[in-house]
């Protein structure tokens, strides 16, 4: 043990939250404050696509609870400013008020914030990140308004579906050639469009965005082939970016995320710890991963509190990622970290009657495990990954 | 060991059926059952990845033989 008595974690998600709770488990019993910018504290963030859009859920039961026992000095709607890791001092703004805080042990979990894209300022344009304001996004959607979605990928389609489960006009704008398809390949991206076709969305791909246009408010965006789409509410899911601007003045490595070891303890610092979006590992190989996913954050915490409590020789993280996506009745579910021009083979089913599952293949190793409406199937064939897969497989290459 | 399904909580993600299906499933009504009441020894550590994985932390594994 490293004989910590001051921890703070800077970050109110499901990084932060689980690493408190890890370093409880694990017998720490100093003081644990954690920084948080959001005012609602922990709640289920993937909701905001989907349930909590639709109006299926409200806030009470996206909430979290803390086990009672964590002893956690929240301070909600406090944002992390600066960092003077040699000194150990944190720099909280709250209120309109700065103050500098000490600490022994510091967990990065500041996740991520949606790429902006240079337009207009026009009421009726939303990011889908935070709970405030997806709560606006889902009062403007009760108007029953024309939607554009901007970007295709996994929150793209997820809000399309929801606004399509409200009977609104969706339209869903993509630079590449099928939804998802940076994602998870051609041959699913296929899938995925074809279905939200058939459920009436307008699907607009390998067209980018030109500009929004209107008075005040939001009335139509053009696309950069001329088109223009009448629109009275546009929402922006473009991917996200770090959150380390106020980590500028750190000296870590701030490239796409917090530079970590395997274990997650931050390059150029004693007793720091990053989880989640933020954190950029290094691999047994040289290569550096950052993963995007609920369940990574959730499963990472318990290493870097593991980390932070013993110091260099904690353990590395080596789970499995899974993520997961429901889009009208197909529900998605991956293991792993499949690249979008990774090779696919069918394992079972087939993936275009929204059934089976499948394997991503790259270098003679299996990327990930994909299966759509059973996620019983991850399990059967989990044990593929990181193995070469038998040439003789069934179904063969689809993409 | 026996595990518990805060079926108010669940959310139907469905990652604990993607780790251990032979203890979870998901029901027609979306929401996730336990299916056994006793979680056999050579499961306990796929029920804890299980456990791990929820997000929405619905899912509780604790000691016990009584099964109800």
């Amino acid at each position: 043990m490293t004989g910590l008595r001051d921890v703070v974690v800077v970050g109110g998600s499901v990084g932060g939250y689980r690493t408190a709770g890890a370093l409880r488990r694990r017998g720490y019993d100093g003081r644990l404050r954690v920084i948080s910018a959001e005012p609602l504290g922990n709640y289920y963030r993937p909701a905001l696509s989907k349930g909590f859009l639709s109006g299926d859920q409200d806030e009470t039961n996206l909430v979290l609870p803390l086990a009672d026992d964590l002893d956690l000095d929240v301070w909600p709607g406090a944002i992390a400013t600066a960092l003077d890791p040699a000194r150990r001092r944190l720099t909280v703004g709250r209120d309109g008020d700065s103050e500098e805080l000490t600490y022994d042990g510091l967990v990065i979990a500041t996740g991520l914030a949606p790429r902006r894209l240079p337009l207009p300022d026009l009421t009726g344009t939303h990011y889908v990140r935070e709970l405030a304001e997806a709560d606006v996004l889902r009062s403007e959607l009760a108007a029953g308004p024309r939607v554009v979605v901007i970007g295709g990928g996994l929150i793209g389609c997820e809000v399309a579906a929801t606004c399509r489960g409200l009977g609104l006009d969706v339209t869903v704008v993509d630079t590449a050639d099928r939804l998802l398809a940076p994602v998870l390949g051609p041959t699913v991206g296929s899938i995925v469009t074809e279905l939200h076709r058939a459920q009436g969305v307008h699907v607009r791909t390998g067209v980018g965005v030109a500009g929004l246009h209107g008075h005040g408010r939001v009335e139509a965006v053009t696309l950069s082939d001329g088109t223009r789409l009448d629109a009275d509410v546009v929402v922006v899911a473009v991917g996200s970016v770090p959150r380390t601007g106020w980590l500028s003045g750190s000296g870590f490595d701030l490239t796409d995320g917090v530079l970590c070891t395997d274990n997650l303890s931050v390059l150029g610092a004693d007793s720091v710890v990053a989880v989640g979006d933020v954190a950029r590992t290094r691999t047994p190989t040289g290569a550096t991963v950052r993963i995007e996913h609920w369940e990574n954050a959730a499963r990472q915490a318990d290493v870097a509190a593991r980390t932070l409590l013993e110091g260099a020789d904690a353990p590395p993280y080596t789970a499995h990622t899974m993520f997961w996506s429901t889009q009208y009745t197909l529900q998605i579910h991956v293991m792993g970290r499949p690249l979008s021009h990774d090779v696919l083979h069918v394992l079972e089913g087939r993936l275009e009657d929204m059934s089976g599952a499948a394997a991503y293949h790259r270098d003679d190793r299996v990327t990930g495990i994909i299966a759509l409406n059973g996620p019983q199937k991850i399990r059967a064939h989990r044990h593929l990954l990181d193995r070469a897969l038998a040439v003789n497989l069934p179904g063969g290459d689809q993409s | 060991m026996k595990v518990h399904v805060d079926s108010r909580r669940c959310q139907g993600a469905g990652l604990c059926v993607a780790v251990v299906p032979d203890v979870f499933e998901i029901q027609s009504d979306g929401v996730v059952a336990s299916l056994v009441a006793q979680v056999p020894d050579d499961l306990v550590a796929d029920v804890e990845e299980a456990v791990m994985a929820c997000p929405m932390s619905a899912l509780t594994l604790a000691a016990g033989d009584d099964p109800s």
